[in-house]
């Protein structure tokens, strides 16, 4: 990424504002229009059909896989399942290698790595081991944990997150009983903290020297995740509702996540807009839910409605300069 | 997925467009163009959008709430008179909270002048849906802020399809769901250099909610429909929809010069009417693909986003929907599942042919 102006997405309302400051003539703006919005070329097409054809099929599989043995058909015996799963969890790792590092084998290993779970249920299924939910799903993380740190796919490392994102409010309900809308369980601010580790870690793995895949979207998801985890506690905290701890963690964290995406994006460079829309939204929810507080304690409810549409309109307006000042170097993808 | 400005420049340059004095006098009016760039990713205008919505939520019931209006015709002219104050205002600010309280204002003002009309006149729904879309529609022309004339155009587009619901009658309700699908390709077919400013700065507003118009519209067809013959209605709706795919398929092979009658051309053809004949209880299966690839074809990030959304959901509810048994349903998925496997299979094997830049207004 680079601040060159140049570098920025040709955008309708970019070109136009280019035409209206005198860079470009109407003529000139009218084929510019038509280039920024021209159709892929026919390899682009084929590419994204092909990405797009791969994710569906492998998808539909998967899931036929799963309903097969959801199913639990009775004239199928327990080799014959345990058979027919190894040998799609086979045959998927065999694929992965054959294909090696393009999107069939990415895709291939991804399978294997789902068909792991099937497998365990089928399992739990057919001996009746008795074991909590929450016992398949770390066991299936940890199971796959190998592929995982091996493949160097942050697809997989989001299979491995989120399998942990079911396992924790599982165990936290089936083995330490908390319930989990009970404001004193600590699972959200958990989860927040195994999320924004998480989020954390791929940025510096990102910015390393190692060839990692360079994809954004799998960072998104896990900063989205943690901001969304942490602002319950948060909101909780600042509305005076509690008095346990898990909201103070929760605030300290999502002031720690805030903070840590001022600082990952301060580079121009390295600035990821969208990281600090959520940061900042969400940073606003649990400010915007303080003020509430206080002018509805202090004022009739009228005028406390009326105040609150401007503190609404203030925040939101503020974000939005601030981000657009903050985007203003960066490369956006409009 | 946009082009940078750097290769459309290179572009024109290259093709005699603009000459390479001109390419340096572009870049010199940058920085001036930056303070007039309205740009921004659909993030920050959902976030813009939300902001104004909960803003003009508070306003409209703060104005409620201390009884400001003492008849509804007041209201009523009150809130219109918001509305055009909102919009007059901002045409004139740049400043982010100014857009934002001129957002808040027009959709304020809206409610305001709405809940006014129904106490005034105590209209029926479908009057209350018409004077909505009305009012929006013009706030569609009148409000230059992207967002304030996408939330107008999907407020109308929502009255309008509301209206075509209670009329209960069968024709219309799918006319309707087709003719947003009509109006959504043809918004995103034009060329972006066609019409005048305004058009120009109308069409992607217009253009996002006409595709989540069609898109929600297809997916309240799922819902409750006790009034009309269900099978009728897929069938109609499919059978639309197919068309204005292979239209929108035809249309997308003549812009990179694909013969209908070659191989790829057929193929693509041949797919999309078996896609909805397949699917032909869930039209928005092959809606959803559609505006896919109309979204890939515009190169625009937002219509891909509702796309695959819409695509996931209505492919969910196909297959939970399917009368089966699980087993049953597994065969259907892994079946499915192979097609989508060797369709690409079928692109793979194919020698890629040589990509020549698409038709130069072959749109028009």
């Amino acid at each position: 990424m680079a601040a060159d102006p140049l570098d920025r997405a040709a955008t309708a309302e970019r070109l136009t504002a280019i035409a209206a400051a005198g860079g470009l003539s109407d003529r000139a703006l009218a084929r510019a229009l038509d280039l920024a919005s021209e159709s892929p070329r026919s390899a682009e097409w084929r590419a994204f059909l092909s990405r797009s054809l791969l994710f569906l099929g492998s998808a539909l599989m998967l899931a036929g896989v799963i309903f097969f043995f959801a199913y639990n058909w009775s004239e199928l015996g327990r080799f014959a399942k345990f058979a027919l799963l190894e040998l799609a969890i086979a045959g998927a790792a065999a694929g992965a290698w054959q294909f090696g590092r393009t999107a069939a084998g990415e895709a291939s290993l991804a399978a294997a790595a789902v068909l792991v779970g099937p497998l365990l249920a089928v399992y739990g299924q057919t001996y009746q081991t008795g074991a909590d939910a929450w016992e398949l799903f770390a066991f299936w993380a940890v199971l796959i944990l190998p592929w995982v740190a091996l493949a160097r796919m942050p697809t997989l490392w989001l299979l491995e997150i989120a399998l942990w994102n079911v396992a924790l409010p599982l165990f936290s309900q089936q083995r330490l009983e908390y319930h989990f809308e009970e404001e004193r369980d600590p699972i959200w601010v958990t989860m927040a903290g195994l999320d924004g580790a998480a989020w954390f870690l791929a940025e510096r793995l990102q910015r390393s020297t190692l060839s990692w895949p360079k994809p954004r979207w799998p960072i998104r998801v896990l900063a989205v995740a943690a901001f969304a985890l942490a602002s319950p506690g948060a909101i909780i905290l600042v509305l005076g509702h509690s008095s346990d701890a898990a909201p103070w963690l929760g605030a300290a964290l999502m002031a720690g996540l805030a903070a840590a995406a001022y600082l990952l994006s301060k580079r121009p460079e390295r600035r990821d807009l969208f990281i600090l829309a959520t940061a900042g939204t969400a940073v606003l929810t649990v400010l915007g839910c303080a003020v509430g507080r206080v002018v509805f304690s202090v004022t009739n409810d009228f005028g406390g409605v009326l105040l609150m549409a401007l503190v609404v309109l203030g925040e939101v307006g503020a974000l939005v300069t601030w981000l657009r000042k903050m985007g203003s170097a960066e490369v956006d993808e409009a | 997925m946009r082009p940078r400005l750097r290769e459309v420049v290179q572009r024109m340059v290259d093709e005699g467009t603009i000459s390479s004095d001109d390419a340096a006098s572009l870049r010199r009016s940058l920085e001036k163009a930056a303070a007039h760039d309205q740009s921004a990713p659909w993030y920050v205008r959902l976030l813009a959008a939300s902001g104004a919505w909960i803003s003009a939520l508070l306003l409209t019931l703060f104005l409620f709430a201390v009884d400001l209006f003492k008849s509804g015709g007041v209201a009523v002219a009150v809130g219109v008179a918001m509305v055009a104050a909102a919009c007059v205002a901002r045409a004139k600010v740049r400043n982010d909270f100014a857009v934002q309280a001129s957002l808040a204002v027009a959709v304020a003002g809206e409610a305001a002048a709405l809940i006014g009309m129904d106490d005034a006149w105590h209209l029926k729904d479908t009057q209350m849906a018409l004077a909505a879309l009305v009012l929006n529609a013009v706030v569609v022309v009148a409000m230059a802020d992207p967002v304030g004339r996408f939330l107008a155009a999907a407020f109308s587009i929502a009255c309008a399809i509301f209206i075509s619901y209670d009329s209960q009658v069968l024709g219309v309700a799918v006319g309707f769901i087709l003719l947003l699908a009509a109006g959504a390709a043809a918004v995103w077919l034009s060329p972006p250099s066609w019409g005048g400013a305004r058009w120009r700065a109308i069409r992607p507003s217009l253009g996002v909610a006409l595709v989540a118009g069609f898109l929600g519209s297809l997916a309240l067809n799922l819902a409750e429909r006790s009034w009309w013959d269900r099978s009728a209605a897929d069938v109609i709706t499919t059978a639309g929809v197919t068309a204005l795919a292979a239209f929108l398929v035809a249309w997308i092979l003549r812009e990179h010069r694909i013969p209908l009658r070659s191989e790829p051309g057929a193929v693509a053809i041949a797919g999309t009417l078996l896609l909805g004949a397949v699917a032909w209880r869930t039209p928005g299966i092959l809606g959803a693909a559609s505006m896919l690839a109309l979204g890939y074809h515009r190169r625009e990030v937002v219509l891909l986003g509702l796309a695959v959304a819409s695509f996931l959901g209505f492919a969910g509810w196909y297959y939970y929907s399917l009368e089966l048994t699980l087993l049953e349903k597994s065969g259907v998925l892994i079946l499915s599942g192979a097609i989508a496997l060797g369709a690409r299979e079928y692109l793979r094997r194919r020698r890629p042919a040589s990509s020549p830049p698409p038709a130069q207004g072959a749109a028009t």
